[in-house]
């Protein structure tokens, strides 16, 4: 019983040491178009246009699995995550920790500088 | 020197008209479902249940089941959990190119393929990917060399020793019975270990282990000797042969034109994002489950699954050993990966190759323009992170000093949970301890998918014939 707790104690400071990533507030829209081709081919940024994944148009402060017309993971429905920029963050950092169930095939984005220059792009495209 | 000596739909109305867009076949699940089911509401059924067959499972395999089953006259359901076709192919764009981030390589070789390709009048455009003009060799102690006449000989007359036996274990490369004794005698065998029976100077080793490493989409100590074996009985026990049928053709229009074919000409029905939690056999049918709790009834079940999939659905009666076993212990391919990268300028056809274990084991060139080059990396393990540009920079800068990587593109075949690899080998003792198991159909169920395949495993190919032979088998159980 003691190792288990010593084993949920180091899995909870090893989560909470990755989600707990600052979103780094930069903005480097060149950077983050060049990022983007990770996403895009699953995503889009043109409204009402899903692809495997949903359209990311809009995505920054929606409700997670919200879209009407595409089909979520079931933990993305449940999960009642509204994207700020800080949930979109630590999403991108790890999916599968964040949100452990989606069925976004995607092992996360490490570089921080990445991760916020994706999400200005993202959020750009989306004006 | 030429290649071969040195190594010797149309966008189809149907898709356009479900919404399809240019990148994978994304289509939207209740209009396919509306549009096909017009045409198979025309069709006769074969038997009282809700389908005549199902087809658990959407890529090449299960395409060409629905296809033929459909064809023949049975009203035909393709389940997807993904909301696209194509299982582990997907046909996209980057940097300016059309490219495939999966399964892309045929050749008349390969039989099933090349047939559907014929079929359909599609086009083949052949990549540089196994005749770069220049390859770069790292070798166990770190350095890096670029290889030779001599060496390219020895590397050569060292595949041709590994392949020795292939043409006594594997005189029918499709009918493993034919040559039993042999192959069970040497199934125990990983790659690596046959490397180590052989005497190899460093650069051969790390040539070797590379190219044995891709092949197998993983470590060489995961992956079978008598697969590779296999698949050199196949290309009829010759390099030129061999490297032509697993390098050099991809179709010209994507893996997704010829996909597109086979949905059109089948005018089966498919639901897309669709989940599947049971699948119960009965005497005369089956019952299949949905995550949502939807009862579905059909004659038969054709499940199109990869191996690293199948046990997360629940049959009853359970998986045989085999199939079982196959699923816990995961194919070579399960950390297998590959990106596509743009590197500035034009840095010519070059490739490079390390050791499986190594966090590149090997990279090759797919486009050359002036303005950048888009460069093909295959990763057997997870030691790169491939989502970060600068470290697939700094990967490929041991080969190339200076290169710059302007952007990269992977599908993560690794983490997507309907495919939980790439593709794969069998892993040493699979073949002797579980392939009765493996190709057994059980209950209602027939089998399909690559990692099913009698013979091109691993390939589209083998996906497509052992979706034929699934259809074949469903309509003589159904009659």
């Amino acid at each position: 019983m003691k190792k288990i707790k010593a084993n949920l104690l180091i899995f909870t400071l090893l989560n909470l040491s990755a989600i707990s990533q600052p979103y780094a507030h930069e903005c480097d829209l060149k950077k983050g178009e060049k990022i983007y081709t990770k996403c895009a081919a699953c995503h889009s940024l043109t409204p009402n246009t899903n692809l495997m994944g949903p359209s990311l148009h809009g995505v920054i402060n929606r409700e997670a699995g919200s879209l009407e017309e595409f089909k979520y993971s079931q933990s993305m429905e449940a999960s009642k995550i509204k994207w700020s920029k800080q949930e979109l963050n630590e999403f991108l950092l790890n999916p599968k920790q964040k949100l452990p169930g989606t069925s976004m095939p995607f092992s996360g984005l490490r570089n921080e500088k990445a991760r916020a220059a994706v999400i200005c792009y993202i959020e750009h495209k989306s004006n | 020197m030429k290649n071969d000596e040195k190594l010797t739909l149309n966008r189809r109305k149907f898709l356009k008209s479900a919404g399809t867009l240019s990148l994978g076949t994304v289509v939207g699940a209740s209009m396919v479902t509306s549009l096909s089911a017009t045409a198979s509401e025309n069709k006769q059924q074969k038997t009282n249940y809700d389908y005549d067959a199902i087809v658990v499972g959407g890529g090449f395999s299960g395409v060409t089941a629905a296809r033929d089953l459909q064809k023949s006259g049975y009203k035909t359901l393709v389940l997807e959990a993904r909301n696209r076709l194509g299982g582990r192919t997907f046909t996209s764009e980057f940097a300016g190119h059309k490219i495939e981030l999966g399964g892309s390589l045929v050749h008349w070789l390969q039989p099933e393929v090349w047939t559907e390709i014929q079929r359909y009048g599609l086009e083949l455009m052949e990549v540089p990917l196994m005749a770069a003009e220049k390859t770069f060799i790292k070798t166990a102690d770190g350095k890096v060399i670029e290889a030779q006449e001599d060496d390219m000989i020895g590397i050569l007359e060292a595949i041709n020793e590994f392949m020795q036996e292939s043409i006594t274990s594997w005189n029918r490369p499709y009918d493993s019975s034919y040559t039993k004794n042999a192959i069970n005698n040497r199934d125990h065998l990983s790659v690596a270990d046959r490397l180590n029976e052989m005497k190899l100077n460093p650069v051969q080793r790390a040539a070797l282990d590379s190219f044995f490493g891709i092949m197998a989409a993983g470590e060489i100590k995961d992956a079978s000797f008598n697969e590779m074996l296999r698949v050199w009985a196949l290309s009829n026990w010759n390099y030129p042969g061999f490297a032509g049928a697993i390098g050099q053709y991809k179709i010209k229009e994507g893996t997704k034109a010829l996909l597109d074919a086979i949905v059109e000409d089948g005018e089966f029905e498919v639901r897309m994002s669709t989940h599947v939690k049971r699948i119960e056999s009965k005497k005369e049918h089956a019952v299949i489950t949905l995550q949502d709790g939807t009862k579905i009834t059909t004659g038969a079940v054709v499940s199109a699954l990869p191996s690293n999939v199948i046990g997360d659905i629940e049959f009853i009666p359970p998986l045989n050993k085999g199939k079982t076993a196959i699923f816990k212990e995961r194919n070579s391919g399960t950390n297998g990966l590959m990106f596509n990268a743009e590197v500035k300028g034009d840095i010519g056809n070059v490739s490079g190759m390390a050791s499986s274990s190594s966090q590149l084991p090997y990279f090759g060139v797919f486009k050359q323009t002036s303005e950048h080059t888009i460069v093909n990396g295959f990763l057997t393990n997870n030691k790169l992170d491939y989502m970060d540009d600068e470290a697939i920079q700094e990967a490929l800068r041991e080969f190339l000093p200076g290169v710059e990587v302007l952007s990269s593109v992977a599908y993560d075949w690794v983490n997507d949970p309907y495919s939980q690899g790439a593709y794969g080998t069998y892993k040493p003792n699979w073949i002797k301890e579980y392939s009765d198991d493996i190709f057994a159909a059980e209950g209602r169920v027939k089998f399909a998918g690559t990692d099913f395949s009698t013979g091109w495993r691993g390939f589209i190919s083998g996906a497509i014939g052992s979706g034929t032979k699934a259809a074949q088998s469903v309509i003589k159980m159904i009659g």
